[in-house]
């Protein structure tokens, strides 16, 4: 119908303007991160502005990124999957007691992430067959931890764990752990695959708009499907990290990230691409939560600021683009209201 | 402001509400400049205009749910507000609202609908309700719009139009005096033979003495009712004209400024059925009984009737949202029993339902909105290429003429008839054998409807199969090479448009 040949002559070129408010809705927070970065600076020349203070931040978010990230992929297809942080646990305890029973780390790993990934498509039937996605996993949820509560026998397990897989989540290139950089390999893909491929656009629009995806003829069933899959293989890699990282697995170590997951999603949400979740938002709002706590631990201030810090930014992050939003409106009212009175409209 | 009389109440010049110099904008956009208008009392006002006009944004204010930038005079009933007045001090004055939707609690009886609203209940000692003066309070309202039902009933077992008495009964009974009542397109869900009994309570209601300005996008509507008309272009009033004194075409100029309102493209002449490219056999469903009926390659086939006739229950049997219980489906000689979204879309058929909510991606620009039906040709080995992307977004906007020509925007910025612009030209970017649409111009402008139809003859005369799916007869025999009328479930006519009369459909369709 309308041929790509007879269409090019008349495209305007491609426009990359963006106006000063967008301008502050995309790359805000980046900028709060850098003024924090900034102040605590010059509050704590000594401790803060160092290599090993820098380090030890950004080392120390690799697990609660791609826990972000498994949370974020429910989030894109319009579920909230709960069982990240019981898939988590469970993942934990797998991969060091499956060493512990004499199967070699690498089998030990890929079967924990093959054990998310099926929990992720479990909860993917049971969306797609339009149950709530919030009790659906929160269902779920509860049985893997019990599930992980067996395997444990409730115990914490740390018996013949391969040298070499703690040395995945503790070795050091340049200074940083391994773990930071197949994190940031992951932000890379995810990212590659949600903005620039047909699979990542169809991801977004059946969170979007579920029905009008299914009328325009989208398998929005496996789509679902596949992000929950992907979202359960990440909080089960997130788990596997953990475990490597601690030296032990743990039944109950996933649930302090459950909170904090969806909280650096839904900030990730209002920056970069905002209205949008997506993964260099959610890295930006973990790394902002990280910093800005590390600053204030630095300074003194006691441990329970964390979980009050973290609440106060997610409320900022939502409030502030609506008043970029309202104070927009407010100047092209003025503006336009300028040009009725040059027309000659009567005070 | 305003130097026409009302011939039917030239005597009496108290104005049911009159409002100078209004103005308001959103956004960058400028929705009414320096707006007057003055509605006698007992007075029918039409109000039309194009999406866009401003017609919604002056409901909105006086409905009090935006507010006014600017506004030099504005009263209800005679006498003017006080200055600096609240936005919710208009509709309190004795302006009362029947919106599109109706708001009404389904489940709920008539006599607690009618209570919901700032009036409330009757009350009694200690706050219970006092079910003999609310009872009594009910029966006065609906007598008002002459509706004898039981006030027990829940709403949803009235008919389509008496639900609309209902709205309106609550509009009026939430003042002693109601001295405006504004309808926003109350027909638009309304089938076909329940029109006219609306029109005739309207009058009713009018001849109480409470004014009435009636929104609508159905210049037959605007004739058949109303005193005067008022038509908005660009947020400005431009004109007001004796409605006895006008003509479609003379309004349809003032709506869109052309001198020469450029007439709907004749008649498609000779049917030039071309291969057959989809086909019903005696496909019985809920609804449809024993339905058979073909389309062919360049052609438009029209669907029409009432209401839950059966005519848009064959676009989801062919798209496959519904599962027929009996019959068969053809397609390129093959016969299915039923259909999928899949299987459908694998066979070149593109369905645009009527709710455009279930169609588009509010949240998202117009480009993904475009692409989402086909990455193919936008997509670089592994990438979606931006530039493809605004390429084809860019063809779609041109070829529909979509306003504001912005790729970027936000699908959810546009107006209804631009919206439905962008989903259309996202199916016909596909090139697809069989379009189904489903009440294309609900909430559509007549400039954007004739756009569409421009649109859709386009495809057509390129081979492309269409179904259109309306209850607007008129719309049928307009755009339609070949009409089939629908009336409880079965297919009762199905003749070459240019061969029928719209009164032919109309009998049709209501059984006669």
């Amino acid at each position: 119908m309308t041929s790509a040949s007879q269409a090019k002559a008349a495209i305007p070129p491609a426009v990359n303007r963006i106006g000063y408010l967008q301008f502050a809705q995309r790359y805000g927070m980046i900028v709060v991160l850098a003024a924090m970065i900034a102040m605590f600076s010059i509050l704590r020349p000594e401790t803060f502005p160092t290599l090993a203070n820098a380090q030890s931040i950004l080392n120390n978010q690799a697990v609660l990124i791609v826990i972000a990230m498994a949370a974020m992929m429910g989030l894109i297809v319009g579920a909230f999957d709960l069982s990240i942080a019981a898939t988590l646990s469970l993942s934990s305890a797998l991969v060091i007691g499956l060493q512990g029973q004499g199967v070699p780390w690498p089998f030990a790993v890929l079967a924990a992430l093959v054990c998310g990934g099926l929990i992720g498509l479990v909860n993917g039937a049971f969306i797609v067959a339009r149950f709530n996605s919030f009790v659906v996993t929160l269902a779920t949820s509860t049985v893997i931890s019990g599930i992980a509560m067996w395997y444990t026998g409730g115990q914490v397990l740390f018996a013949k764990i391969d040298p070499t897989f703690l040395n995945t989540g503790r070795g050091r290139l340049l200074g940083f752990v391994y773990p930071l950089y197949l994190t940031a390999a992951l932000v890379v893909l995810l990212w590659f695959v949600l903005e620039h491929t047909p699979l990542g656009r169809k991801l977004y629009a059946t969170g979007s708009n579920l029905e009008a995806a299914r009328l325009t003829g989208l398998p929005t069933g496996r789509l679902t499907m596949a992000g929950l899959a992907a979202g359960g293989v990440l909080a089960a890699l997130a788990g596997v990290m953990q475990s490597a990282k601690i030296g032990s697995g743990q039944p109950d170590i996933g649930a302090v990230f459950l909170l904090p997951a969806f909280a650096a999603a839904f900030l990730g949400a209002s920056a970069i691409k905002p209205g949008r979740f997506n993964p260099l938002g959610t890295v930006v709002g973990v790394y902002l939560v990280a910093t800005g706590f590390t600053g204030l631990v630095l300074l003194g201030v006691d441990i329970w600021i964390q979980p009050i810090f973290y609440g106060l930014v997610l409320l900022v992050a939502i409030i502030a683009p609506r008043l970029a939003e309202l104070a927009r409106a407010r100047g092209e009212r003025r503006a336009m209201l300028r040009k009725v009175g040059a027309a000659g409209v009567p005070r | 402001m305003e130097a026409e009389m009302s011939p039917r109440h030239a005597g009496s010049r108290t104005p049911a509400f009159h409002v100078e110099g209004l103005s308001k904008s959103f956004g960058g956009t400028l929705a009414l400049a320096d707006v007057g208008l003055t509605i006698d009392r007992g007075e029918i006002r039409g109000l039309a205009g194009a999406n866009g006009s401003g017609k919604s944004t002056l409901v909105k204010i006086m409905a009090g749910y935006h507010h006014a930038d600017r506004v030099a005079r504005l009263g209800v009933g005679g006498r003017d507000l006080p200055e600096g007045f609240s936005p919710s001090a208009i509709q309190a004055a004795g302006v009362g609202f029947v919106h599109q939707d109706l708001a009404l609690v389904e489940q709920s009886s008539i006599e607690d609908n009618l209570a919901f609203g700032p009036r409330g209940f009757a009350r009694g000692f200690g706050g219970r309700i006092d079910w003999r003066r609310q009872r009594a309070r009910a029966v006065e309202a609906l007598a008002r719009v002459n509706l004898q039902v039981d006030p027990q009933l829940p709403v949803s077992a009235l008919a389509p139009a008496e639900r609309t008495l209902v709205a309106i009964a609550r509009a009026m009974s939430q003042f002693d005096h109601a001295h405006l009542l504004v309808l926003d397109e109350p027909t638009a869900r309304l089938p076909h033979a329940d029109v006219d009994l609306l029109l005739e309570r309207l009058r009713h209601v009018a001849s109480g003495g409470t004014a009435i300005l009636y929104i609508t996008h159905r210049m037959n509507e605007l004739f058949a009712l109303t005193d005067r008309v008022t038509v908005f272009k660009d947020g400005r009033n431009v004109a007001t004209v004796e409605t006895g004194a006008t003509s479609v075409e003379e309004l349809t100029g003032l709506m869109t400024g052309e001198r020469e309102p450029q007439r709907e493209a004749g008649r498609f002449a000779e049917s030039r059925l071309g291969k057959p490219v989809a086909a019903l056999r005696g496909i019985s469903t809920g609804r449809l009984r024993d339905v058979s009926l073909s389309v062919g390659e360049g052609e438009i086939l029209a669907l029409t009737g009432m209401i839950g006739s059966g005519a848009e229950d064959c676009g989801d049997v062919i798209y496959g949202l519904t599962t027929p219980l009996s019959g068969e489906i053809v397609l390129d000689g093959r016969s299915n029993a039923s259909m999928t979204i899949a299987s459908a879309r694998a066979a070149g058929i593109a369905y645009l339902p009527s709710d455009r909510g279930r169609a588009g991606f509010a949240e998202s620009s117009v480009a993904e909105n475009v692409v989402i039906a086909d990455f193919q040709p936008v997509t670089r080995g592994p990438m979606v290429d931006g530039d493809a992307v605004r390429r084809d977004a860019w063809s779609v906007i041109r070829d529909m003429g979509v306003v504001p020509a912005d790729p970027e925007r936000g699908l959810r910025a546009l107006s209804g008839g631009n919206q439905q612009k962008v989903l259309f030209g996202k199916w016909l970017r596909v090139s697809p054998r069989l379009m189904v649409l489903n009440e294309p111009t609900y909430g559509v402008d007549v400039i954007s409807r004739r756009e569409l139809f421009a649109g859709i003859r386009r495809a057509r005369d390129e081979g492309m199969a269409v179904i259109w799916i309306t209850t607007d007869l008129e719309e049928a025999v307009a755009i339609s090479d070949r009409v089939g009328v629908f009336f409880q479930g079965r297919l009762r006519t199905i003749s070459k448009t240019s061969e029928v009369s719209a009164l032919d459909l109309n009998r049709a369709a209501t059984g006669l």
